[in-house]
């Protein structure tokens, strides 16, 4: 059933380097193509290289995971050819094979296939192929020329085939496969110069794309394929196994031991969200005595009016009171991507797989729920990476769950304020608070899973693990560096923008309209936020928030975190007389019941006021069923453990 | 013992030791796409100590996790060479 190797149409070969420059003279010629741009897709096995040959041809610098399902969505980005002409790449998920077993792996086929409803199949499909597991690359290799599918092959990861003194011969290859093949590696700047110089040749780009086929039964393809592998690595000599990843077994002896291996996950886990409150404190610190200083400044350069209580009360206490957490929501995006690069991520997956999948998830679900820690919308987009329908959207729905890191200033703000900072049997009561802020999300998230399994029971048990442990290697400095900078950007761009924006209004509406003369309260009593907030205060007063509380809860719409920038200002705005220009923690500390603190503070474990998030589960299901729900069930849960906890609270005392 | 009595599937195979798939490959087919065809090499290489607890499977040169009822999937042939 397999195509013969060597195909007439398609066995000029170019690929070492006589025949690439011949080639580029031709193509240089005719390039008559400007009109419409040449696309051309790279697509590989999970953990082949994929990605980071991507970054390194389009200088677009994106995430680059060793992680199966890295890459969720389409990118897209501009190379130039050798001769300078311009091609877009178009990054796919990677995949096994061209039978998708989940979302990712569907969207990459159906890109390649051209079933794709929003984008055009690409001119040319560049199969990705990690040297040092050629069999299975050429798996995909073969499924493709079966399909009459147009494209070239590119060899990665040829120096690990070196370093075991072996060697890959590309034009001998080239030639058995009746496609171009050369060497192609994203981690060296001239890896990719043979490829530039393949691309300029035209009569690539000019080939026949194949009609639409009648598939073969998944079994039989998987067969038929690899039988077409192995008789191509017979006939190009390359039938000799590597040896393996030698480090990568030795290791996994350790930390995929079931009693090892579980004591280093648990201290990994434990170290990073230690890093996340004690390395934090020292550069939290800086922020706080620079917008202090700043603000001071301000005040005492402006004289007392409209300006500077916009500035002060407005800008300087609502978005000092969001960067403050910088340097925490840095530190915990710098442990994911290590984790994820190095290669120990899927491994944790696994160890967790037996006490997800008593929940009815499965060990996939536990990178989606991880990436939530940092913020769900990423969480929320890798969980495409499971297959199993039920998984999925039990995943997505239990995201939000876990705490994420915009929730941290609400916790630092509120347990700061009324959680006093003593020892209990050694360990820090402020930090237990907060360990047992995580683990409440997390016992919720267990919960709704469960619940969701005896109702999910009926339609089958929970999808397939089956899931690859890719060999390990060192994270690059540059990559985290990268992916730090990035983050760093969008959260002051969001500081910068919409925090801001929202700061000011906020800021608007607590001010105006101005009191009458002769007014005795504080002044924002009389002001649109006051009285909107007076009128939610009905709503909320069950669980105990005030009417500041109620305000600050609105623009906390956009982002968890504004919420704190929104009490400064509302704060801000309640003083009078001397008490102007206190820190906030005092003041709510002052104003609020224990009670009433910790009544927000569990209404932030399941807080179902973040927009983004919702938008995002609106885009992954395609309609506003799951989002809606989602909202209504965390806020009927944010309400009755709020409500739950204010009453205890305050049967105890505490109010 | 077990090396002369060889075991029908992935599941139950002496750990570390290498076996062949069986020739008519797993049986499930997104097994047979991730490696797991006929007479290919593997071997159990980390077995978990909870009942129902995921497995560590070499096939070929590549490593999976495969929970049990999924290395039952796998039959294997006597142990190889």
């Amino acid at each position: 059933m397999s195509a013969a190797p060597g195909r007439p149409k398609q066995a000029r070969a170019p690929s070492g380097g006589s025949d690439v420059r011949a080639a580029t003279s031709v193509g240089a010629q005719v390039d008559i193509s400007g009109l419409a741009q040449r696309r051309l897709a790279l697509l590989g096995n999970p953990n082949c290289g994929k990605t980071a040959l991507f970054n390194r041809l389009t200088g677009s610098q994106q995430k680059v995971g060793n992680y199966a399902g890295v890459t969720v969505e389409l990118k897209r980005g501009l190379m130039k050819t050798a001769a300078g002409r311009s091609v877009t790449v178009i990054d796919l998920p990677g995949t096994y094979s061209l039978n998708a077993g989940s979302q990712d792996e569907a969207v990459a086929c159906g890109v390649v296939l051209g079933h794709s409803l929003s984008e055009r199949a690409p001119d040319l499909t560049a199969v990705v192929v990690d040297a040092t597991r050629l069999r299975r690359g050429l798996r995909l290799v073969a499924a493709l020329r079966r399909l009459q599918v147009p494209m070239l092959v590119l060899l990665n990861m040829m120096d690990r085939v070196r370093a075991q003194g072996r060697s890959v011969d590309a034009a001998q290859l080239a030639r058995t496969l009746g496609v171009p093949v050369v060497e192609a590696t994203g981690i060296r700047p001239e890896g990719t110069d043979a490829l530039r110089q393949l691309l300029d040749d035209d009569t690539l780009w000019h080939q026949p794309h194949p009609a639409s086929q009648t598939p073969l039964s998944v079994e039989s393809q998987a067969r038929a394929d690899d039988a077409q592998a192995q008789a191509w690595l017979a006939a190009a000599g390359l039938d000799q196994p590597l040896g393996e990843h030698a480090w990568s077994r030795r290791l996994d002896r350790w930390l995929l031991q079931p009693v090892v291996g579980t004591v280093v996950l648990l201290a990994l886990l434990f170290l990073v969200f230690q890093a996340v409150f004690a390395w934090a404190e020292w550069p939290m610190g800086l922020i706080e005595d620079g917008t202090t200083a700043v603000g001071e400044w301000i005040s005492a350069a402006l004289p007392d009016g409209l300006l500077r209580s916009l500035l002060v009360d407005g800008i300087v206490a609502g978005v000092g009171g969001v960067l403050v957490f910088l340097p925490q929501i840095l530190i915990l995006f710098f442990f994911i991507p290590v984790l994820e690069e190095s290669g120990y991520l899927p491994r944790a997956a696994l160890l967790l797989d037996r006490l997800m999948h008593a929940i009815g998830l499965s060990g996939r679900a536990f990178i989606p729920l991880l990436s939530s820690f940092a913020c769900a919308i990423p969480g929320i987009m890798a969980a495409r990476t499971i297959s199993d329908r039920h998984t999925r959207w039990t995943t997505v729905f239990i995201a939000p769950l876990m705490t994420c890191s915009a929730r941290l200033p609400v916790y630092a703000l509120l347990i700061g304020a009324f959680i006093p900072a003593r020892k209990v049997g050694g360990l820090s009561l402020q930090g237990l608070v907060l360990f047992g802020l995580y683990a409440l999300g997390i016992l919720s998230a267990v919960a709704v899973a469960w619940v969701a399994k005896q109702w999910g029971r009926a339609r089958g048990q929970a999808g397939p693990l089956m899931m690859e442990l890719p060999d390990y290697h060192w994270p690059r400095a540059k990559d985290v560096a990268i992916g730090l900078w990035q983050r760093a950007l969008i959260f002051l761009r969001n500081v910068g923008g919409i925090i801001l924006a929202l700061t000011v209004i906020l800021w608007a509406l607590s001010s105006f309209p101005v009191a009458p003369a002769g007014y005795t309260g504080a002044p924002i009593e009389v002001s649109l936020a006051g009285r909107i907030g007076h009128a939610l205060a009905v709503l909320f007063e069950p669980i105990g928030f005030n009417w500041q509380i109620a305000v600050a809860l609105i623009p906390g719409l956009a982002a968890r975190e504004v919420v704190v920038s929104a009490l400064g200002t509302v704060y801000a705005l309640s003083q009078t007389g001397d008490d102007v220009g206190t820190a906030l923690a005092p003041l709510i500390a002052a104003d609020w019941s224990l009670a009433t603190g910790l009544s927000l503070l569990v209404w932030f474990v399941f807080a179902p006021q973040c927009l983004a998030t919702l938008a995002v589960v609106r885009k992954e299901s395609g309609g506003w069923l799951l989002p809606v729900s989602m909202a209504a069930f965390l806020f009927g849960l944010a309400y009755t453990a709020a409500f739950i906890t204010y009453r205890l609270a305050a049967a105890w005392g505490w109010a | 013992m077990t090396t002369s009595a060889p075991a029908p599937t992935l599941h139950q195979v002496p750990l570390l030791q290498w076996h062949r798939i069986a020739a008519q490959g797993a049986g499930h087919p997104r097994l047979q796409e991730l490696g797991f065809l006929p007479l290919e090499n593997v071997r159990v290489l980390q077995r978990s100590w909870l009942p129902g607890g995921a497995l560590v499977v070499q096939v070929g040169d590549a490593v999976f996790g495969l929970r049990p009822d999924e290395a039952a999937q796998v039959p294997v042939q006597g142990p190889a060479q």
